[in-house]
């Protein structure tokens, strides 16, 4: 019976692992489907590993071992390699994406075309519907195009992610014939007019016409062409969402009377919105209160440069700065991003105008750091000594009150004390005007807000030394003081003859963990201070009291610049200092072990 | 015990209750300070530490009620302390329970199994340890970005990322479980496996129980990590209703909102809680701390 039913518990089981996998290969054939390969090529390595690792019998330490050490590989291994790759790359607000998202991004901008490829359209009510009715006219009057002018709102950028604007009037005559036909044609025919165009700068009315051998039967031929859409309703009010029909030549269909022009007036946010599709594959926006006209890709591809349909410039993808640039220097943003290798290094390290606050926020780093662990650990010595004292009365009591500072959430116990702390508002400058007459400027003066902060982490850290020297000095034999009261001696001889030089090697490790973990302590910093006040005139942001890993943050989260790579290159810098300093600190505790046996 | 006592001159004792007393009231002095600050109406300094005036105010604020302030206009509570509160305990929670699973069986291997290479994985985890989770906020970011467009709860802003991000901790505590465990008498499970345990039943049904204090801190351990943690929760989260509570409580003291005494009710609030798990288990800790010390 048992056996059976032992049996059945492994082909459950058996069945599970098999459906595991299969779920997981599923993900990793999704993820090659959607081209993020090494992100298919190392599940896949996973799914391979942990199959094995659960199947074969010879690896069986492996199993207790596998998750354990796949989420230590996982959640720090990865993000710390991640994060040197990043530092080797440029990788920011403007070199945001890959290279071919953001070539996609570009091929997706597009342009509208003037009023030349304009249809002049008419409202009709049928029912409680309207059908839209697109009329091309050989001539405009002229205050038409006034009045289209002003009209696009709610539209896409047309153009403006130059410095320069297109200007409407020759570009819009010069890009007439392109326009309706190029709309939806593939780039092949593109690739034809990007030559005579790219020459003569902006392309003349008479020069691109011809120079389209790729043109289909345009609309644009057809002078007097009519469409009219299906009866269709708009979204009400401001937030419609988008909308796409499509029309169809048709002379037959009776059209119900015509909207006014203060009608279309109202419904100009939701005539905004409208796509109309007609035959030859053309998309028509609203450009006014009277017309339609096409919108075309902005930029032509041909040999993986790419060139603008409306100033003829040829943007190169250039590997080096990561942008799409003409000849002269010039960037089509997006950028995207591309592997530079020491770059963000040699800016960190020879660059001056970064060198400064860098080597600045570092010494502050240092200066911090020590002096916390000094402090902490003569507060917390000095508390641990007094509590030795088994003459002394109240002693638990004691010990339960400066255990509060440990026992407080930090990030309440900060703010807290960054409100107290407050220039105008706090209540220690509050009390210290009443009694000095003096109210400190801690959060505006560079100096004093390095003060608070180490009176604050002073107040954090030392009930953790206070801890640990008691721990270690329960561990000193009781005679050695005894010997020591025979002899005569003081509190002060017995605590630096004795205790210190007893407690001082253990402690070192312990100290070095501290002096590290302060090296890196961003939360103190960014919920007292976010580093604030600034330093003055720095091309990046950075504050006085900035530690480095709150650098980086503010490098990479903060600002108008998003720069990931160089954030990320600063942290391998502080990689480097951290692994000295576990290095030294596992040394350290080797020899300390070693010695106490 | 000593016996033999150390000289001791009349100065000695009170200047030893001077120090510690002096030392005990800037401990407390804040809390003091924070506790005054809920009670007083307003959310300035009106120029006495000890409020004349009580109001409950602030309390009912960060209770999630609507007060009338002085001109009998109705003020909706500032932020949803209570919403952030629920935040950072699921968020703590299901981290420290998904720690305590990789960090369990890993634990064990290392307490109680021989594999090449033991010493130097154990080192690397040691040194691994070294590097906090804010060092690569970068990589971290750019990570979830991309895979919240596979699997949505684990893009940015989602509890699932900070959970997931939360997991760098456990080399910490692998160390520390496999101390306890070795405190252990293996010979124990050895008679299991006499009367026929498979090694995985030996784990599971005579290890484990036994090791069930030091899963208890270590939860805490981990729970607690969670709760405090906050730059990657400030990095990954950005819709306030999403916030935890380290992140949400920074919202109080914008300069150009400055809510000072709703901050020290909502603090009081969250804090005390907290407070009171880790004073509570604070024996265990201490002990645990030091089992999964220098111990190799």
């Amino acid at each position: 019976m048992q056996q059976r039913s032992l049996r059945s518990f492994r082909s459950l089981a058996l069945a599970l692992k098999i459906a595991l996998v299969a779920g997981a290969l599923y993900v990793v054939v999704a993820m090659y489907a959607t081209g993020q390969v090494i992100l298919g090529t190392v599940t896949l390595a996973v799914v391979a590993l942990a199959t094995y690792v659960f199947g074969a019998r010879r690896a069986y330490a492996a199993r207790y071992l596998f998750p354990g050490l796949f989420g230590v590989a996982l959640f720090i291994v990865l993000p710390l390699v991640y994060t040197v790759w990043i530092g080797l790359t440029k990788y920011s607000s403007d070199n945001l994406l890959t290279f071919d998202r953001a070539t996609a991004t570009l091929m997706s901008r597009s342009v509208r075309l003037g009023e030349d490829t304009a249809y002049l359209f008419t409202l009709h009510r049928e029912g409680q519907s309207l059908r839209l009715v697109l009329q091309q006219e050989a001539e405009f009057e002229p205050e038409e195009s006034s009045e289209s002018e002003e009209a696009p709102e709610g539209s896409e950028d047309e153009g403006s992610i130059f410095d320069e604007e297109p200007d409407a009037g020759p570009v819009d005559a010069g890009a007439e014939a392109a326009g309706n036909s190029d709309a939806g044609a593939p780039a092949a025919g593109d690739a034809a007019d990007a030559g005579p165009a790219g020459d003569a700068g902006a392309p003349e009315p008479g020069s691109q016409a011809p120079a389209d051998p790729a043109a289909p039967a345009a609309p644009a031929a057809k002078v007097h062409a009519r469409y009219v859409t299906a009866p269709f309703r708009l979204s009400g009010g401001q937030a419609g969402e988008p909308l796409v029909i499509s029309a169809a030549e048709d002379d037959k269909v009776s059209l119900g009377p015509a909207l006014e022009l203060r009608e279309i007036v109202e419904l100009q946010a939701q005539l905004g919105k409208l796509t109309v599709e007609i035959p030859g594959g053309s998309k028509l926006v609203n450009t006014g209160l009277r017309s339609f006209a096409a919108e075309v890709p902005l930029f032509t591809a041909a040999g993986g440069k790419l060139t603008d349909r409306l100033t003829g410039e040829v943007y190169a993808p250039n590997f080096d700065t990561g942008f799409y640039e003409t000849d002269q220097g010039k960037r089509a943003i997006p950028g995207f991003r591309v592997f530079v290798g020491g770059e963000h290094f040699a800016r960190i390290f020879s660059d001056p105008a970064f060198r400064g606050p860098t080597l600045q926020i570092f010494l502050w780093t240092v200066t911090f750091s020590g002096m916390s662990v000094l402090l902490t650990l003569i507060v917390g010595a000095l508390l641990a000594e007094l509590f030795s004292w088994e003459g002394l009365r109240f002693r638990t009591a004691y010990r339960l009150l400066l255990f509060i500072p440990y026992a407080v959430p930090s990030f309440i116990s900060i703010l807290i004390f960054k409100g107290l702390f407050s220039d105008n508002f706090g209540e220690i400058n509050l009390a210290l005007g009443q009694l000095l007459g003096i109210r400190p400027a801690w959060t505006t003066d560079p100096l004093l807000a390095k003060v608070m902060i180490l009176i604050v982490n002073t107040w954090l850290g030392f009930p953790y030394m206070m801890l640990l020297c008691m721990g270690l000095r329960q561990s000193i034999p009781k005679d050695l003081y005894e010997a020591s009261a025979i002899a005569g001696a003081g509190p002060f001889t017995n605590y630096f003859k004795i205790t210190w030089p007893l407690i001082r090697r253990p402690l070192l490790p312990l100290l070095i963990a501290s002096f590290a973990f302060n090296f890196n302590n961003a939360v103190l910093i960014a919920l007292l201070t976010d580093g604030r006040p600034d330093i003055v005139g720095t091309e990046l942001p950075a504050g006085t009291n900035d530690l480095l890993v709150t650098f980086t943050w503010r490098i990479a989260f903060q600002g108008a610049t998003k720069d990931y790579g160089l954030a990320a290159a600063i942290a391998t810098v502080v990689f480097v200092i951290v692994a000295a300093l576990s290095i030294l600190n596992l040394r350290l505790t080797r020899a300390t072990t070693r010695d106490a046996r | 015990m000593a016996i033999v006592r150390g000289s001791s001159t009349w100065w000695h004792k009170p200047a030893a209750h001077g120090v510690l007393l002096l030392f005990a009231f800037f401990s407390v002095f804040p809390l003091l300070m924070v506790i005054s600050i809920s009670l007083r109406p307003g959310n300035f300094a009106t120029g006495e530490l000890i409020p004349r005036e009580i109001t409950l105010d602030h309390w009912k604020s960060a209770l999630g009620m609507t007060i009338v302030d002085a001109n009998g206009k109705l003020v909706p509570p500032p932020f949803p302390v209570l919403t952030w509160l629920w935040n950072s305990i699921k968020v703590a929670s299901i981290s420290a329970l998904c720690i305590l699973l990789l960090s369990t069986t890993a634990a064990y291997a290392f307490a109680r199994l021989r594999f090449r290479l033991k010493e130097q994985v154990l080192s690397s985890l040691l040194l691994l340890q070294m590097f906090p989770a804010v060092l690569t906020l970068v990589a971290i970011y750019a990570v979830f970005e991309v895979l919240g467009t596979y699997v949505p709860w684990l893009g940015l802003d989602t509890h699932g990322a900070v959970v997931l991000s939360s997991l760098g901790g456990i080399s910490l505590h692998i160390w520390t479980i496999k101390g306890y465990y070795e405190t252990i008498p293996a010979e124990i499970e050895e008679a299991a496996k006499v009367d026929g345990a498979t090694p995985f039943q030996a784990f599971w049904r005579v290890l484990l129980p036994m090791a069930v204090p030091i899963l208890a801190v270590v939860f805490v351990l981990a729970f607690i990590g969670a709760i405090i943690e906050y730059p990657v929760a400030a990095i990954l989260l950005n819709s306030e209703d999403k916030y935890t509570l380290a992140v949400g409580s920074k919202q109080y003291l914008y300069p150009q909102n400055y809510l000072w005494g709703d901050f020290a009710a909502a603090a009081l609030l969250s804090g005390l809680p907290i407070t009171a798990v880790f004073l509570a288990s604070q024996r265990y800790l201490v002990g645990g701390l030091t089992a999964g010390g220098v111990k190799s």
